[in-house]
């Protein structure tokens, strides 16, 4: 028995003296390691639950991290679990990271499920909806959702995802987003599903 | 009299400790992995225990991840009531106390959280309010070292992916597992703790040494789709006699098993894809076991159990569902104990075999409102040494020599938050150690045993 307890605190010293991950937290690290599990490898991931990261403008990246760490963006996946991983991550790592995902190509994941919804969705997101008081989204956004600075990328962006987060418009969870608040207002849930349908299939 | 006062004032101690801690936490009050990594527990549990993948790689990077807390303690309580289908038996005699009264069950304190960078440990302690019946039908409680898994864990890369590699010290064989397919965090996960009725035969691995043995090993995670594991256990005695604190050893019923080398393995393939996660695995044991626990000396028994296990979990939002299943075969070598003469209650085969099935399907909406079920089987040798001990009133005959067990388990849940639950389960039997009728002699039927349990399960 002691022969056995002596080998797995021999074992138990060797595994610890393995150079701590801390001091290796580069990007890449980081994300194959903690962000990968949800968002995907490279930020691209398959589910729905989880925003693409690959191809997100740096500095949107950068407030949105931000907003999570001092727990101003407050939706319900940004409290159970943002809040807590942003918390361990410190000014340098946020822009190591935002550096690595918005140099990922992103993936086209998605597709057009009803032509109709995609078609209705293309002509708000192009043309807004005066009537309404909804400006084009591309105005923004970018003609395909590509994004840029402070404007989040949304093309390729799952439908499901999409759907939530301009549901949280209506709400007060993500008070940074000031122009969305107002916009959201115009929009009806089968303009919003309208819009998710166009933008997923970018 | 003094029964009933004593359980009041625990029932008010638990309401006052209940109303004190809820008083004193902030509304988001969460146990110490939550508090460790600053997530919520619907980060790694759909519905605890059940873990999603998010939680299978905490516990697999050895609850490493977050800041270590100064005091990594959290509290888990559990009320309940609880109905059997009958009872008294014929003889008038009661198979459980308390029926249909309100109960203060369990109450679990946990060391949980990373001890460093490379370390980290679940550790639970549990205090039970009703543990058995005594002879003069008073019921004795009892505390114990629950669950324990300590893990040191490092990582490398392994053609291109990454490998995560650990050793673990654990109680109980597949507590340390990651998928809830495998026994030790299977479905059920609660149900009633008053002493009552049970089955009397399950394969060892299906938690027949649960806080009796210490098992050290080593286990690797390679790209988050193969998991393996080689794992040794041996009684905790001795240096790990802390892993078994509260086993009946006074009166010899510990689990003796030769040796610290009766290995554990587990192989399984794990793949998530859009909101699909889906796991395919083997895991099984091989143990030496002294018949006589006073006497851990001499020839043993050999028991070789070999599993094969899957889970598919539908991750959405505002839908989970989870299907669920294992099949454990238990080859029996009575090599020591086997009785040629079939005298008395030794096993008159030498060799036997026993086969466990069980199989779940859940749906959780919203992570709030759950609806399971759940079908189990065993089914085993003929033996009436082994099976043949309760016996006919009128005839004298066994009224089985068979160990099989059939039932179901239906159960509604309702989670208001992430760590509390309400939960309605009913257990079902069609088949009891062998008989589907008389199980008892008297002419009990299994629908008898059937138990209705409504429970409400806080953790701090």
């Amino acid at each position: 028995m002691n022969a056995r307890i002596w080998v797995f605190l021999g074992l138990t010293g060797m595994v610890a003296a393995i150079p701590a991950i801390a001091a290796e937290q580069s990007a890449a690290r980081m994300d194959r390691q903690l962000c990968s599990i949800c968002h995907g490898p490279g930020g691209t991931t398959s589910s729905e639950l989880f925003p693409q990261l690959a191809g997100q403008p740096a500095t949107y990246f950068i407030n949105q991290m931000k907003a999570f760490r001092d727990q101003s963006r407050a939706d319900q996946h940004a409290r159970q679990f943002m809040w807590g991983i942003s918390s361990r991550l410190s000014d340098e790592d946020i822009q190591n990271l935002a550096s690595y995902y918005e140099a990922q190509q992103p993936v086209h994941t998605g597709h057009i499920t009803d032509q109709a919804q995609y078609e209705l969705g293309k002509n708000i997101f192009i043309h807004g909806d005066p009537r309404k008081g909804v400006p084009p989204c591309m105005t923004c956004h970018g003609e395909k959702g590509e994004g840029k600075d402070a404007t989040p990328r949304l093309g390729g962006q799952h439908a499901a995802y999409l759907k939530r987060q301009l549901k949280v418009f209506y709400g007060n969870q993500r008070p940074a987003a000031t122009e969305m608040h107002q916009i959201v207002k115009g929009l009806s849930e089968s303009d919003i599903d309208a819009i998710a349908q166009y933008l997923q299939a970018q | 009299m003094n029964s009933k006062r004593s359980r009041r004032a625990w029932l008010l101690c638990g309401c006052m400790l209940l109303f004190l801690l809820g008083a004193a936490l902030p509304a988001q009050a969460v146990p110490s992995f939550a508090r460790q990594t600053g997530m919520d527990c619907a980060a790694c549990h759909t519905s605890f225990p059940e873990l999603t993948p998010f939680g299978r790689d905490f516990k697999l990077r050895g609850y490493t991840l977050g800041e270590r807390q100064l005091v990594p303690l959290a509290a888990m309580m559990q009320f309940s009531m609880t109905h059997l289908s009958r009872q008294h038996d014929k003889s008038g005699a009661s198979l459980m106390p308390r029926q249909n009264d309100t109960q203060f069950d369990v109450l679990s304190l946990f060391a949980a959280g990373k001890l460093n960078e490379h370390a980290g440990m679940f550790v639970q302690w549990t205090y039970s309010n009703n543990s058995e019946t005594r002879p003069d039908d008073s019921i004795r409680h009892h505390s114990q070292l629950d669950n324990a898994d300590f893990r040191v864990v490092g990582d490398h890369d392994l053609l291109g992916k990454e490998l995560v590699f650990g050793l673990n010290l654990n109680n109980n064989p597949t507590v340390q597992d990651v998928w809830n397919s495998t026994p030790a965090w299977g479905f059920p996960f609660n149900g009633t703790n008053l002493p009552h009725p049970e089955p009397g035969y399950a394969t060892w691995i299906d938690g027949g040494l649960s806080q009796q043995e210490a098992g050290l090993g080593g286990y690797f995670w390679w790209d988050r789709h193969l998991y393996g594991e080689l794992s040794f256990y041996g009684t905790a005695d001795g240096f790990f006699r802390v892993l078994s604190a509260g086993q009946p050893w006074e009166n010899h019923e510990v689990t003796r098993l030769d040796g610290r080398d009766n290995p554990y393995w587990r192989l399984a393939w794990n793949q998530d894809w859009g909101a699909h996660s889906l796991m395919v695995g083997t895991y099984g044991m091989r143990i030496d076991v002294f018949p006589d626990s006073a006497n851990p000396h001499g020839p043993t028994d050999r028991f070789t159990d070999t599993a094969l296990d899957a889970q598919y979990q539908y991750l959405s939002d505002p839908h989970i569902v989870t299907l669920r299943t294992t099949y454990i075969h238990e080859q029996q070598d009575y090599k020591a104990s086997f009785d040629q003469a079939c005298a008395g209650d030794a096993p008159c085969n030498s060799h036997n075999h026993l086969n466990t099935f069980k199989a779940q399907a859940s749906y959780l909406y919203d992570r709030k409102y759950g609806v399971s079920l759940a079908y189990f089987s065993t089914t085993g040798s003929s033996d009436a040494g082994l099976y043949g001990g309760v016996t006919d009133a009128i005839s004298g005959l066994p009224v089985s020599t068979r160990p099989d067990n059939r039932g179901y388990v239906a159960e509604l849940d309702y989670n208001p938050w992430t760590n509390v639950r309400f939960m309605l389960q009913y257990t079902g039997y069609t088949k009891w150690d062998g008989a589907s009728h008389n199980i008892d002699g008297m002419g009990r039927s299994p629908h008898d045993n059937d138990t209705l349990f409504l429970g409400t399960w806080f953790a701090f």
